[in-house]
């Protein structure tokens, strides 16, 4: 099972397009996949038209005081679950912190999922905190989606510097441009190289598109209504980028 | 164990299991619009999708899925292939879009499809059991937020492809899919089919049988024990022995000739060899003349079907050799893989032939109408009418002392030859014990064949790793003649053979100490109270 976080620590990024629609390629490739919404917003689980609940909250989630199983809900798609939000885990770095071995616990919340699942997207919160600290270290991969800017490409500084000083088991960092708009100066040079990124990033890059916004409407991942678009395209070669990293 | 997603998955009584899946068997398609009718009528749905399906559900001839409440369907619905791995009780367990048709786990790509199928077929050939083409009305139960809760599938099918519709036996089902975690949702739906329609689900892993699928397996027959007792004139114990192996080639004739499944072919060669066997360490028995020709005749059956087995062989061990690769060399065994399986196309054209030709008929039935005739009141032969338990003792014993002999002379420094002579004599020495089994006292006769098996066991691998190498030789060769053998292929299946020719030395190495084991005085001991002849040896 592999796990795959999608991170960035500002909002409002794509991180939620990106775990939504990553997610549903995986299934519809075969594999059985789970969305682990952690965000209090709940932005993944509304696009799934599921109720951002999980009975007993975040901390009888972490403390397996009631299996996950029991949380999950299929969504419309075969093959693809869901692990709702909960409004509590706005309060998860307080939670986390407040948990005896949280790692542990956490390991062993994932280690449940693995008879079930072959591969969970985790769509995190924009924060930096002990709860995230303790997620990168239960994740294979860090999906980071990083708008073509200046000032993204500082945050991606901030990220590798963090993960530096995580010891042991640091997730590989995997940043996409996302939202990017070949029409503005500033992302066209970015993305064709002309600033060097403190990290590689995949090739495959979402390009901004109204499509994208539309997935609010539908409630649906872009490929079940734009099957064959430019975005629906390019998150399937995103998705096929990480897969290949990850073997 | 296989059990689609979700912890609740796995139990099985209808109505226990919220989230299993119900069919209903529909008397008539009027009744399946009047359900979609009553639930559209008192739950929010959707109409989704109106579609013509056809679906092939495959599994190995001994059912090795079902033995895991599995099955694999092949389904082409809105012009798409893919396969479903689904589970008996109900629900998916994995599901790949691809246009593949079933065969054996190594035909699937690689990736987890593959790695959920591989270990429970093993080397196994999906075989099509049948096959559905209809079309299939889905809707959706959804709730207040407009979630998918209950799938609905309105189904009208005909068993058959669909250029040969055979059997005009239409089969209308309406099934409720509940989705993971809205089992309370699916409860209502089927509480109301239920209470309103009396409709009654079919109980779980029951729907193949609508289909006209037979629930057990068809194992591929192998010998039954023929009866003799151990006085029985050996001539009459005998011909029994050579029926009940007639049997097992008859039974796996169809699925050799159809190649059904590499496990036909196989007991139909242990038969014929057994055969062989019998025909060559039981002489006196039977009139030389008659037995000559039969001997012949076996021969030439066990050499046109061997290339065939030794091709399947090959072809299993493939995931094997895989296996003994890095990961990123894996691919360059696809032109050998290619090459194997254009041969062994090949191969079953010449073994069909053979088992149609005349020559084959005509041994079938002599050594039928032989094996039937009665043995004579009178004959010139001693060991005919002497009591089957007392040549079964001496000609056990016999070949029994000549493996001790044989194992004896043998250290490290013997040439393989007399390894190779030692796997023979041991084989036949097996067969034999085994054809006799029930003459003697089943528990010391169990621990006899064990110690012998061990043996076997080493000498068997030492054969099978020497054979494997000059197959994978000879087919690199053969590659490179058809120009069929990329450089990076010839490097791998070389170091292949290096690996198997470590691997054949590492059992050579073990030879000498299991031969010791084997013969040792407590072995040596049963032995001679098994065998050793009673009464004075009859001549021979
Ligand atoms: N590639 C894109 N093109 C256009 N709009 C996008 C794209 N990706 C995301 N959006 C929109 O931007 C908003 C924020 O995206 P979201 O995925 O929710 O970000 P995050 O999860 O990082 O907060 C959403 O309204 C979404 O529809
Ligand atoms: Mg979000």
């Amino acid at each position: 099972m592999k796990i795959i976080a999608c991170y960035n620590l500002k909002g409002g990024v794509g991180k939620t397009a990106a775990t939504v629609n990553l997610a549903y390629h995986a299934a519809q490739q075969g594999a059985r996949t789970l969305i682990w919404d952690l965000d209090p917003q709940g932005a993944a689980s509304f696009y799934f038209r599921v109720k951002p609940k999980v009975k007993g909250g975040f901390d009888t989630l972490l403390k397996r005081r009631r299996s996950p199983m029991k949380s999950i809900r299929g969504t419309d798609y075969e093959g693809l679950d869901l692990l709702p939000a909960d409004f509590s885990a706005r309060h998860i770095d307080l939670i986390v912190d407040r948990t005896r071995k949280p790692k542990r616990r956490l390991k062993r919340l994932v280690k449940g999922l693995k008879k079930e699942y072959d591969c969970v997207f985790l769509d995190c919160a924009p924060s930096i905190g002990v709860a995230t600290e303790v997620l990168f270290q239960i994740a294979d991969a860090l999906v980071v989606p990083t708008i073509p800017t200046t000032l993204s490409v500082n945050t991606l500084k901030r990220i590798k510097k963090h993960l530096k000083g995580m010891n042991g088991s640091a997730p590989t960092v995997l940043p996409f441009f996302s939202m990017v708009d070949r029409r503005k100066q500033l992302h066209k040079s970015i993305c064709e190289g002309e600033q060097r990124l403190p990290i590689d990033p995949l090739n495959a890059s979402i390009p901004y598109s109204s499509l994208v916004e539309q997935m609010g409407t539908h409630r649906a991942p872009v490929s079940t209504f734009a099957a064959g678009s430019r975005p629906a395209r390019a998150y399937e070669q995103l998705g096929e980028e990480i897969r290949a990293q990850l073997n | 164990m296989i059990a689609p997603t979700g912890d609740v998955g796995r139990s099985s009584a209808v109505g226990t299991d919220p989230d299993a899946e119900r069919h209903y068997a529909l008397a008539s398609p009027a009744l399946g619009e009047r359900a979609l009718e009553l639930l559209r009528a008192r739950f929010r749905t959707r109409d989704d999708a109106l579609l013509a399906v056809t679906r092939a559900y495959y599994d190995t001839f001994d059912r090795r899925l079902a033995g895991e409440d599995a099955i694999l369907c092949r389904t082409l619905e809105d012009g798409a292939h893919s396969l479903r791995l689904e589970s008996l009780s109900g629900g998916l367990v994995r599901r790949l879009a691809t246009p593949i048709v079933p065969g054996f786990a190594a035909d699937l790509p690689r990736g987890p499809f593959h790695d959920a199928i591989a270990p429970l077929i093993d080397v196994r050939r999906l075989l099509q059991l049948v096959e559905i083409t209809g079309s299939v009305e889905r809707a959706s139960v959804l709730d207040d937020r407009g979630k998918t809760t209950v799938r609905l599938s309105f189904e009208q099918w005909t068993i058959g492809s669909r250029a040969d519709r055979i059997h005009g036996a239409d089969i209308t089902l309406l099934t409720a899919t509940p989705v993971k975690g809205y089992g309370k949702a699916a409860r209502r739906v089927c509480e109301l089919l239920e209470a309103e329609l009396a409709l009654h689900p079919l109980p779980p892993g029951a729907l193949l049988s609508v289909f006209g699928v037979a629930p057990q397996s068809a194992a591929t027959p192998a010998a039954t024990r023929p009866a003799i007792t151990r006085d029985m004139r050996s001539d009459e114990a005998i011909k029994r022995i050579y029926a009940s192996l007639l049997e097992t080639i008859v039974a796996n004739e169809e699925g050799t000739r159809r190649r059904t499944d590499p496990e036909f072919l196989h007991q139909f060669r242990v038969a014929i060899r057994r055969t062989r066997a019998g025909i060559a360490r039981l002489r006196g028995v039977f009139p030389v003349r008659t037995m000559e020709r039969f001997k012949r005749e076996f021969a030439w059956l066990g050499s046109v079907t061997g290339p065939m087995r030794d091709l399947d062989v090959h072809l299993m061990e493939l995931p094997a050799y895989e296996a003994a690769l890095p990961p990123e060399a894996r691919g360059d065994l696809e032109p050998l893989r290619t090459h194997l399986e254009l041969s062994a196309d090949r191969e079953q054209v010449k073994l069909e032939a053979a088992l149609e030709s005349e020559r084959y008929a005509r041994l079938i039935k002599s050594w039928r109408a032989w094996l039937r005739r009665p043995v004579p009141m009178r004959t010139p032969l001693v060991d005919a009418r002497r009591p089957i338990e007392q040549l079964a003792r001496e000609r056990i014993y016999k070949l029994h002392g000549r493996v001790l002999k044989r194992g004896s002379k043998i250290d490290d420094q013997t040439p393989d030859e007399a390894v190779h002579d030692l796997r023979l004599d041991c084989k036949k020495l097996r067969y034999l014990i085994e054809f006799f089994r029930d003459l003697f006292d089943p528990k010391v006769i169990k621990q006899q064949i064990r110690a012998l098996k061990q043996l076997q066991e080493v000498l068997g691998r030492f054969n099978d790793f020497s054979v494997q190498q000059i197959a994978l030789a000879d087919a690199t060769h053969e590659m490179a003649e058809h120009g069929r053998a990329p450089l990076a292929t010839a490097v791998v299946v070389g170091r292949l053979i290096e690996t198997l020719r470590g691997r054949q030395q590492q059992a050579r190495d073990e030879v000498r100490g299991r031969i010791q084991t084997f013969n040792t005085p407590d072995n040596r001991a049963r032995a001679e109270q098994l065998f050793a002849p009673t009464a004075p040896v009859g001549t021979e």
